[in-house]
């Protein structure tokens, strides 16, 4: 089931932010697979951040002691302090092609980004050619980022062990000069049934 | 150039030293005064016959209700569902050097279930204001003293309004506005007509809110009224010499308020009940609103909270208002919360103003009309002041 997280506020070809107002079990999650519409494709992004804005009022009242809950689901619901989600961009869809490579052009203001179905999600990362897309981001826990996002790859699919394996062997590949780094990753997408 | 603090640095050291002077000073009368209130403190037949009087409506002096002058009230027991309701209003005022001569009135309100652990409603109705009637009332161009008159009418019919949209049978509503309940149009540059037209408006709003059975109340904050202290100091005099004063400026009691006269009370007491004495009061009681204060310790600050006489004389529904202030001031910094939300609500920020006159030069421009521009002296303004805002 696709699920809206929020509508984009800023965007670039790599990386995009969306505001969105309340956080709910299921989104916005960290290294979810998410997708917006731009013209005739789909652009795919992993969830990397979300961060709530600083306001002086909300830590005045965080320092109360007692908070009334109409006082803390006004400050959730109504009051405009979007939850800023950050998305990685790792790829977009033409003709019913997934392709694993920056979009030709980024979404606008106000489109609506949404969740992907384990279905999608299963279909986007039956290849392995987005990795370097996360893995070359310094200044994002890339790491983190794609280990979270091959975890709910492999429970969106049956065969998620083997899943983990073929994408160990990947990183193998792309990590053979960092066996540190490369060491943390696979510990991280370890299989745990 | 800019401001040269080193040419006021002599100015700020006496502008200190006169505070000082002036705090020094009341802190010798204010034990005077506070003992007054205790002498007079059930005096009250004599003290209306001096808030009466013709020195007494001189220095507008609040008259005493039936409570003892000098009674702290404690918060009585706040009901677990009450629904508080609140509006406040921001403007935009007309400036002829804008790009358009208009002004615009921006209303919030909140509803706010007290009990009911959901969020509260809130809503913006913003009016753009720009037909003929409304730029110049009578001929002349619009005022700001009639913009802001006009917003305090929107504030009250906005309350009403959201107050009565709330089930009769439903938790007890207390409709909450920001200031004094006892609007003051006199001194407005108001044209012919439109002040008794206002007053009229606000005034049925009352009536609504009465016949619907809710509660009603203004909250000041950091009242600078004296007119409990004005009461007491003509009662001390004898009646020859209360001819005499023709303002509290000119005696000892010069700068002294209420607020600190009533600085004894604890967090959550409220003072006696009083009635205001300032002759637009009179315009209310002809129409069964009479408005009666109260000072409240909100547990960071003396606030004046004001009701009209139907709330005063019920005892059920003063407590409610009374409990209902407290409850949302002790969470909120001494300030009731729905007061806040209802400002954050209205308030019209400089971006939003850009954004809406940006909208409003197209609209000119869809319309053939030359591209609008601010005059010769905004923009000249604006260019010398480009570098200070830098």
């Amino acid at each position: 089931m696709e699920i809206q997280v929020g509508r984009i506020i800023r965007s670039s070809t790599t990386r995009f932010a969306v505001g969105c107002r309340v956080l709910r079990p299921e989104v916005p999650v960290f290294g979810a697979l998410v997708k917006v519409q731009v013209l005739d494709d789909e652009v795919y992004g992993l969830i990397h951040d979300v961060r709530m804005e600083d306001d002086p009022y909300v830590r005045q009242i965080a320092a109360l002691d007692e908070v009334r809950p109409e006082y803390i689901e006004d400050q959730r619901r109504n009051r405009q302090v979007p939850i800023e989600v950050g998305v990685l961009v790792v790829g977009y869809r033409r003709n019913g092609a997934i392709l694993h490579r920056l979009p030709p052009q980024p979404p606008t203001s106000l489109d609506v980004l949404y969740t992907c179905p384990s279905q999608e999600l299963a279909e986007f990362t039956e290849r392995f050619d987005y990795f370097r897309l996360v893995l070359d981001n310094s200044d994002l826990p890339a790491d983190e980022l794609l280990a979270a996002n091959l975890r709910y790859a492999a429970e969106a699919r049956e065969d998620g062990e083997y899943f983990l394996v073929d994408a160990g062997r990947e990183l193998a590949r792309l990590l053979a000069l960092d066996l540190v780094r490369l060491d943390g990753l696979l510990r991280r997408i370890r299989w745990s049934a | 150039m800019t401001l040269e603090l080193n040419k006021v640095t002599p100015q700020i050291d006496h502008m200190g030293h006169v505070l000082a002077g002036r705090a020094a000073h009341q802190g010798r009368v204010l034990p005077a005064a506070q003992a007054l209130l205790h002498a007079f403190a059930e005096a009250q037949g004599e003290l209306c016959l001096v808030a009466e009087s013709e020195p007494g409506q001189r220095l507008r002096c609040a008259s005493p209700g039936d409570e003892r002058l000098d009674g702290a009230y404690p918060t009585p027991a706040l009901p677990d569902k009450v629904t508080i309701v609140a509006a406040d209003g921001s403007q935009i005022y007309p400036d002829r050097h804008g790009i358009a001569f208009y002004y615009a009135i921006n209303i919030g309100s909140i509803v706010f279930r007290h009990g009911s652990a959901q969020a509260p409603e809130v809503s913006t109705e913003p009016k753009l204001c720009y037909t003929d009637d409304e730029l110049y009332p009578g001929g002349a161009p619009v005022s700001g003293d009639l913009v802001g008159a006009e917003r305090t009418l929107a504030e009250m019919r906005a309350l009403a309004q959201v107050t009565l949209a709330e089930p009769d049978g439903g938790p007890p509503r207390l409709a909450l506005g920001d200031g004094p309940l006892l609007i003051w149009l006199q001194r407005a540059d108001l044209p012919q007509g439109r002040q008794e037209r206002i007053l009229a408006d606000y005034l049925d709003c009352l009536d609504r809110l009465r016949i619907g059975g809710a509660t009603v109340s203004g909250f000041v904050s950091r009242p600078h009224s004296a007119e409990v202290v004005a009461l007491l100091y003509l009662a001390q005099l004898e009646p020859s010499a209360r001819q005499q004063v023709k303002s509290l400026a000119e005696t000892e009691y010069r700068g002294l308020t209420d607020r600190a006269l009533f600085s004894d009370l604890n967090p959550g007491e409220r003072s006696a009940l009083f009635v205001r004495g300032t002759a637009a009061n009179l315009d209310f009681r002809d129409r069964g609103h009479t408005v009666y204060f109260f000072y409240l310790n909100t547990g960071l600050d003396l606030a004046r909270v004001e009701v009209p006489e139907w709330i005063a004389r019920d005892p059920k529904r003063l407590d409610l208002a009374h409990a209902a202030v407290y409850d949302q001031c002790r969470c909120n910094n001494g300030y009731p919360y729905v007061l806040t939300r209802a400002d954050e609500l209205a308030v019209i920020l400089g971006e939003e103003r850009e954004a809406l006159e940006g909208m409003i030069m197209q609209a000119l421009a869809r319309h053939d009309l030359a591209l609008p521009e601010l005059s010769r002296k905004a923009q000249q303004k604006q260019a010398a002041r480009w570098r200070r805002r830098r």
